[in-house]
């Protein structure tokens, strides 16, 4: 998986970020530069060369797979690491809790009649909280309209109630149950994600001089929200220094609340000094060659990788003959040497997924999908907001594995160990890489989505950008010519064209001329070529017939080409062709031939 | 029954009662079934249902031709919800031909859905007008789905992969079919061809449906089920229902003579049946009518209603109430769904006594309980003739059926030899699942279903040439040894499954714009061109304008006597040679034709008397043509001669009779539709247009075209070429193997030719002969006769029982008749002499004038150059008035008199 092995030097771009000792530095990081290894790098080299004890570095990230592998790379060095030590490596929300663990009062009974949270608080999902809020207006007689749709009125509202708003649109009582949630949650001690961040927020300003951090260490700052950024405000000390990798290239949740600005928000906000690591260790040339064409920020990426294959673009008639195909194609590179974990196929909405497991579980083709989420009812995002929402959940679901974390540790997830092929939307992909990608439903008003503003439009691009850059060796897209997903445009999306032809193996679909359908020229293009195919056994049969012989005195035997009630005509062998009269009865017919 | 019909019917016959066989519940059936038939006072089941169950339970696929009323529905539910029960997870799928019938079926199971409750059986309709929420819960849950084909072809196999299809094609336990009799031809094909499809998607989700099918009586429902199923059938047709006795009456219309015995023409069956409505009304009847057409259907409406609104005022009882014309409605293709709906409702709770329709009705849709059918011309073949006749006899009282004789060749026979019609069996029905075309276009679309394999040849037997073309046309591309769909999006909606012009035209009311109906654009053509009556359950319009582009015409209400008949003709040109050849003494040809009718004028006919009131130029003419294939053959000079010779002119003058290229054209299609398994609506057969043109141009030989009826061509005359020796050798075998004695209609088509005239012709296709001698034919049976009663030299006298007549007749001019006062001759004059002002300048209108010169020529014997004059006097004296006022009631006394004791 790793392209950099810790023996193998570091390019003079890396080296600069692992050496940097401003006060604040942002690093401009391209996809596959490398920037996991200038993390651990940088880390490494503080700890060891610098003399920096890991318990005064904050190391921050945004999935517990990116903070897990950094821990890994470390403990290989160093066996004997501590979970005290390494208190600040962990997700956001993680470094939250623990901060909360330590901080918080004792419980006590004073504390749990005053209904302040200790120490000893629990952690609860959305679902938990929205079962809170339903029981609440339950008891109090409160009216909420819209059910069906609470979990992300909760999202939503709660949030703005949090910002001081005190009236929903919907004119229901939900502003109203907030504040008694909120008091309910610190009665039962249980927080919810976002109060960790909030709480731990507050305790870390509080005990910043406590904490004493030397370094905070940021990875994908790209991606980090307002919430996230005073987190991070509170955890700094004025002698904190601050070093963060990002790409604004691969924002794709500013509707979590970050935007493309973050990445330049926050290089502003601490008087950062960028650097850049524009060398890509990952993907072909020709892959980056494509990735170049949607790139936002910065310049060309470089490549290092060699230039690898064209980028296959194929059509598909619907999603049911694709999965078809995408079977036989996946079966033939498996025969060709590439591991199932090593392919993906990517899609843009999570409904693409169902019919692939469908006919891969049926082929018995090996796969594995991001967790399944039971309570969707309608598996179905259809428009944007949607899949935000679902993504959303995806990201607190990592979250919430955080819970566990404090228990035991984190199991290794099964499907990494599994060799199957990977499916995922394009937002999961983010910060994985695959020897082979597929990305399907290459249409218009798919890929990109029918956006309604140009920064969706631009977040669409961005999108499509983190998809293609996922891949290190082989890239194949693919559209349908009769889309079922709600919305989507039978012509191939735009982003097929905006790609340079020269990196493309198009199988171009029949023009649209010949859209309409001839049958009446094929059915006698099908006569014909059934008149042929009788022909061709009459001709057959008729050579196989054995053949009448006669005997000739002259001419010995001969074949009998034809005969009449008059004539006979006999082919001899060195004679040639000869006639005769029957009448004369020199011709004597062989039987029994 | 009058002394009138009775003397029409020239034969009858009794069908035997039939005793209700039964059997016991099946060992087999689960409580709950038991319970439901039960709890419906059915303690046993007639024999051929429990025999549908116990065939269906054991695995076979059947096909069940039982009578219309033995309770097939009952039949084909049994082992379905018998399934459901064991296993809830059973899908089933109802396929019926019309999307009423569909939906005519699904109230009828309401009952037992009740029953069950939507937890255990659940159904619904899933078609075009399906709304979007509930076509989910189908897809979702349904065991029964009720739909139709064009909805498997385009809906259900296309996306089989789709959520819910899948599950549906994974459970799918049952197909029924019901009335499989409607496929037949390229109908029967497609069908066919869509089974082909789904056999494939349910093999890839592991499915193996069986085949419950039922059918009208045909002579082949074995045949036709196992070659539109692609499966073995067993057949059920004992049927263990009850029947009452069932009479048949052939009714023959009666001729007109006058006192010198001179024929002056026959009565129109329709008219007959007009006469015969009201009678089944009075005698308290439940029936329908049959007309052949849709004008045929108005027609009879109409005039029967006015003879029951004539019966009302002459004094029949108002029954329950209602006006006797209320009783009686209009059914046919064209009416509204609504309408159609509220039509079967009155039917079925007895608000109507009978219904005038389309063979629309042949189709099991439930109306009721029925006593009588009148069928108004021989409907073609005698699988509809049964079928018709058939939805007689639910009641389980004595039932008739009347069939009225069209003044035609077909119908006529029908006088001369009854027996032909039912001592025969039923026709075949006949399907070819491997026309070339409907096989392309359904493998298109299973290529976009599911890649094609090579062993999908099984199905498709012309796989292995169609993939190199629709490879080379870029439609398929390889995938891993299979054929993936390359082409454009939803092959499956690149033809249609029923010949259907897809072009409507709309009828608005011109006042306030309201849709009074949409058609096709033929129908268009033919029934709402400029100055049409269009007419409607009853009511009439006329048509002011048609607009051709906007497909619109648009029409006034019409309160006229006439209804209009378009008159137009075909034209043959031939646009193409493909391939051409010698055989014997014809040459055939292969090639594209153009077919054109011209629809340039149309006759106004009047209501009752059917007289033509005069012929109308369109000053559009309306043209419908279309291009197709076509094989074609040339006529031998002799037979040519020989048959120029026999024509003789009609009273036009034109040479149009006799014409034995009639017989020879009707022989040579039924050969040709036998030997390429042809319905009778796939191909036509026609003359050139120079066949009965005496001493016309030499070098443009005659042809006999045999044409494919499709736009395009379905390969019908394609193959019909390669098989031209076998098709005239079976048509000379067909005319001379005909037992009949000189020409009927199944040999000739027109019992009226010499059949050794059609013979030789036929034969001197292959060799020449010298020409038999042409016998004039002379079989005229003894035919019933009306005379006129009336002579015009005793009008004056006669008048008020002429009045009375067309009154009777439910003429709209016996009312005003009655108006005038005086009535007298002068030589060929008649003068009418009236004391209103107004109506005596109506009557001098010229169209009002030919209207009662019509009305008086249909009941009186007039003198061929009558002429009327009107004239205009003030009132008549007292005294007059009460001498006429006397006459008039003692006449009526009369007349009810009559009416009421018959």
């Amino acid at each position: 998986m790793n392209n950099i092995e810790e023996t193998r030097t570091l390019n003079p771009y890396q080296k600069e970020a692992v050496l940097d000792e401003n006060p604040a530095c942002l690093v401009n990081a391209n996809v596959g530069s490398g920037k996991t290894t200038v993390l651990i790098e940088k880390v490494r080299y503080l700890h060891e060369k610098k003399q920096i004890p890991y318990e005064k570095m904050a190391v921050l990230t945004f999935t517990n797979k990116a903070a897990d592998e950094i821990v890994e790379r470390l403990s290989r060095k160093e066996a004997e690491l501590t979970e005290e030590e390494l208190w600040g490596f962990g997700t956001f929300h993680s470094v939250a809790l623990r901060i909360l663990r330590r901080f918080l009062p004792e419980k006590t009974e004073e504390g749990a009649e005053a209904g302040e949270w200790n120490r000893e608080f629990t952690v609860i999902t959305p679902e938990d909280e929205m079962e809170m809020v339903l029981a609440i207006a339950k008891e109090g007689g409160y009216k909420i309209k819209y059910q069906n749709r609470l979990k992300k009125r909760m999202e939503e509202d709660y949030a703005a109630y949090r910002r001081g708003r005190t009236q929903g649109k919907y004119k229901d009582d939900l502003f109203k149950i907030f504040p008694l949630l909120d008091k309910e949650k610190r009665q039962e001690n249980k927080m919810s994600f976002a109060d960790l961040l909030k709480e731990g927020t507050r305790v870390a300003k509080e005990k910043e001089e406590e904490l004493d951090l030397k370094w905070i260490i940021v990875d994908e700052v790209q991606d980090s929200d307002e919430k996230q950024l005073e987190f991070l405000e509170a955890l700094k000390g004025e002698q904190t220094r601050f070093f963060a990798v990002g790409d604004p290239n691969q924002v794709i949740y500013s509707w979590r609340g970050t935007g493309p600005n973050m990445f330049f928000l926050i290089k502003h906000k601490f008087g950062a000094k960028e650097l850049s690591l524009p060398v890509n260790y990952r993907s072909s040339e020709v892959i980056l060659e494509a990735a170049n064409r949607f790139l936002q920020f910065g310049g060309k990426i470089e490549g290092s990788a060699g230039r690898g294959e064209k980028i296959l673009v194929r059509n598909h008639y619907d999603s049911f003959i694709e999965a078809e195909y995408l079977t036989e194609r996946i079966r033939e590179l498996h025969a060709q040497g590439f591991a199932y974990r090593e392919i993906a196929v990517f899609y843009r909405v999570q409904k693409q997924a169902e019919i692939l497991e469908k006919v891969f579980e049926r082929a018995g083709l090996p796969f594995v999908l991001p967790a399944k989420r039971k309570e969707d009812e309608d598996p179905v995002p259809e428009k944007p907001h949607m899949i935000r929402e679902h993504f959303a959940q995806e990201r607190i679901e990592q979250s919430a594995s955080e819970q566990a974390e404090e228990h035991e540790q984190l199991p290794e997830e099964k499907t990494v160990e599994e060799d199957a092929v990977q499916l995922m939307t394009l937002h999961a992909s983010k910060g994985l890489e695959f020897d082979y990608v597929f990305i399907i439903g290459m249409n218009q008003g798919l890929i990109p989505l029918r956006c309604k503003s140009m920064e969706q439009e631009e977040e669409e691009r961005r999108l499509f950008f983190v998809g293609l850059t996922r891949a290190r060796r082989n890239l194949e897209l693919s559209y349908y010519t009769n889309p079922t997903i709600p919305g989507t445009f039978e012509t191939p999306s735009n982003y097929l064209r905006m790609l340079p032809e020269e990196l493309l193996d198009w199988e171009e679909k029949p023009g649209s001329e010949s859209r309409k359908a001839n049958l009446q020229k094929l059915r006698k293009e099908t006569r014909e070529m059934i008149r042929e195919k009788k022909q061709e056994e009459e001709e057959q049969k008729e050579a196989q017939k054995p053949k009448k012989k006669g005997r000739h005195p002259k001419y010995g035997e001969g074949e009998i080409i034809s005969e009449d009630e008059m004539m006979i005509e006999l082919e001899f062998p060195g004679y040639g062709k000869k006639q005769f009269l029957k009448a004369f009865g020199e011709v004597e017919v062989l039987k029994g031939l | 029954m009058t002394e009138e019909i009775k003397k029409l019917i020239i034969y009858t016959r009794k069908m035997k009662k039939r005793e209700p066989l039964y059997r016991n519940y099946p060992e087999e059936f689960r409580e709950e079934i038991r319970g439901y038939l039960e709890s419906n006072h059915i303690s046993r089941l007639y024999a051929h249902q429990v025999e549908m169950f116990e065939k269906v339970r054991s695995g076979e696929n059947v096909v069940i031709t039982t009578s219309t009323a033995s309770g097939k529905t009952l039949a084909f539910l049994l082992p379905v919800l018998q399934e459901i029960l064991e296993d809830p997870l059973t899908r089933a799928i109802f396929i019926y031909p019309t999307k009423a019938l569909a939906s005519d079926q699904y109230r009828a199971m309401q009952p037992i859905l009740k029953f069950f409750g939507e937890g255990r059986v659940s159904a619904g309709v899933y078609d075009g007008d399906t709304k979007p929420a509930e076509r989910t819960r189908i897809r979702k849950g349904a065991n029964i789905i009720l739909t139709n084909p064009e909805m498997l072809n385009s809906a259900f196999l296309p996306n089989h992969s789709n959520y819910g299809f899948d599950a549906i094609f994974a459970n799918l336990r049952y197909v029924v079919i019901d009335e499989l009799h409607s496929y037949r031809g390229a109908f029967g094909a497609h069908l066919a061809n869509i089974f082909r499809r789904m056999h494939r998607i349910c093999r890839y989700y592991h499915s193996n449906p069986h085949f419950l099918c039922s059918s009208a009586t045909i002579a082949n429902p074995v045949e036709l089920a196992e070659k539109i199923c692609g499966s073995g059938f067993t057949l059920i047709d004992r049927d263990g229902s009850p029947a009452p006795e069932k009479e048949y009456c052939i009714i023959q219309p009666p001729e007109i003579k006058g006192n010198n015995d001179k024929v002056y023409g026959r009565i129109a069956a329709s008219n007959v049946a007009a006469g015969l409505i009201p009678e089944l009304v009075e005698e308290d009847h439940h029936f329908i009518t049959f007309g052949r057409s849709r004008r045929n259907v108005e027609v009879i409406l109409k005039e029967a209603k006015d003879k029951l609104d004539a019966a009302g005022f002459l004094g029949m009882a108002r029954v329950g109430g209602k006006n006797p014309a209320d009783l009686i409605a209009g059914y046919r293709g064209g009416y509204t769904p609504l309408e159609r709906k509220e039509i079967e409702r009155k039917m079925t709770e007895g608000e109507l006594a009978g219904l005038v329709s389309t063979n629309a009705l042949e189709l099991g849709i439930d109306i009721g309980k029925l006593d009588a059918t009148v069928i108004v011309g021989y409907p073609g073949t005698r699988a509809s003739f049964w079928q018709q006749s058939g939805r007689a006899g639910r009641s389980g009282s004595a039932c008739v059926n009347y069939l009225i004789l069209e003044n035609e060749p077909f119908d006529q026979y029908i006088a001369i030899d009854p027996e032909w019609l039912f001592s025969r069996e039923s026709e075949n029905a006949i399907v070819d699942p491997d026309n070339l075309l409907i096989e392309l276009a359904h493998l298109r679309a299973a290529a976009a279903e599911m890649p094609l394999s090579l062993g999908d040849i099984a199905l498709f037997p012309d796989l292995g040439e169609m993939i190199p073309v629709l490879l080379s046309a870029g439609e398929v591309k390889s995938l891993a040894g299979r054929f993936a769909w390359a082409g454009p999006a939803f092959p499956a909606g690149d033809y249609s499954l029923r010949n259907m012009d897809k072009t409507r035209f709309k009828l608005l009311a011109q006042e306030d714009g309201h849709e009074i109906t949409e058609m096709d654009e033929s129908q268009a053509y033919h029934e709402i061109h400029p100055g049409a009556v269009y007419m409607h359950d009853g009511a009439s319009y006329e048509i002011t304008k048609m607009d051709l582009v906007s497909r619109t015409a648009y029409a006034i209400p019409f309160t006229g006597d006439y209804y209009t008949v378009p008159a137009g003709q075909e034209e043959t040109r031939i646009l193409q040679v493909f391939q051409e050849e010698a055989y014997k003494r014809t040459d055939i040809r292969f090639g594209d034709i153009n077919v054109n009718e011209i629809i340039a004028m149309y006759k106004k006919l009047q209501f009752h008397n059917h007289q033509n009131l005069g012929y109308v130029t369109l000053t559009q003419p309306l043209q419908k043509d279309y291009d197709t294939e076509s094989t074609w053959i040339t006529m031998p000079e002799n037979v040519v001669k020989v048959y120029r010779s026999l024509l003789q002119p009609n009273r036009m003058g034109e040479l149009v009779l006799n014409n034995h290229f009639d017989g020879m054209q009707y022989a040579i299609k039924n050969a040709a539709m036998m030997v390429t398994m042809t319905e009778r609506d796939d191909i036509d057969v026609t003359m050139s247009n120079n066949a009965t043109i005496p001493d016309e141009f030499r070098e443009e030989k005659v042809s006999l075209f045999i044409y494919d009826k499709y736009e395009g061509g379905l390969g019908y005359s394609e193959k019909i070429y390669d098989l031209i020796p076998e098709i005239l050798a079976s048509a000379v075998k067909m005319v001379s193997g005909c037992p009949c004695e000189d020409g009927c209609p199944a040999c000739v088509g027109d019992y009226n030719l010499d059949k050794k005239i059609v013979l030789w012709g036929l034969e001197n296709l292959l060799e020449e002969s010298e020409a038999p001698v042409y016998l004039k034919k002379n079989i005229k049976e003894p035919q019933p006769v009306i005379r006129k009663e009336f002579s015009f030299f005793n009008l004056p006298d006669e008048w008020d029982k002429v009045c009375y007549a067309v009154v009777k007749n439910g003429e709209a001019g016996g009312q005003f008749l009655k108006t005038i006062r005086k009535v007298s001759t002068e030589g060929h004059k008649l003068i009418l002499t009236m004391e209103n002002e107004f109506y005596a300048k109506w009557l001098m209108e010229p169209d009002n004038l030919q209207s009662l010169a019509n009305t008086l020529r249909y009941h009186v014997i007039c003198p061929a150059d009558m002429q009327i004059r009107v004239r205009f006097e003030a009132k008549m004296d007292e005294q007059e008035k009460k001498e006429q006022q006397k006459k008039r009631n003692r006449l009526k006394r009369r007349y009810d008199e009559k009416l009421g004791n018959e």
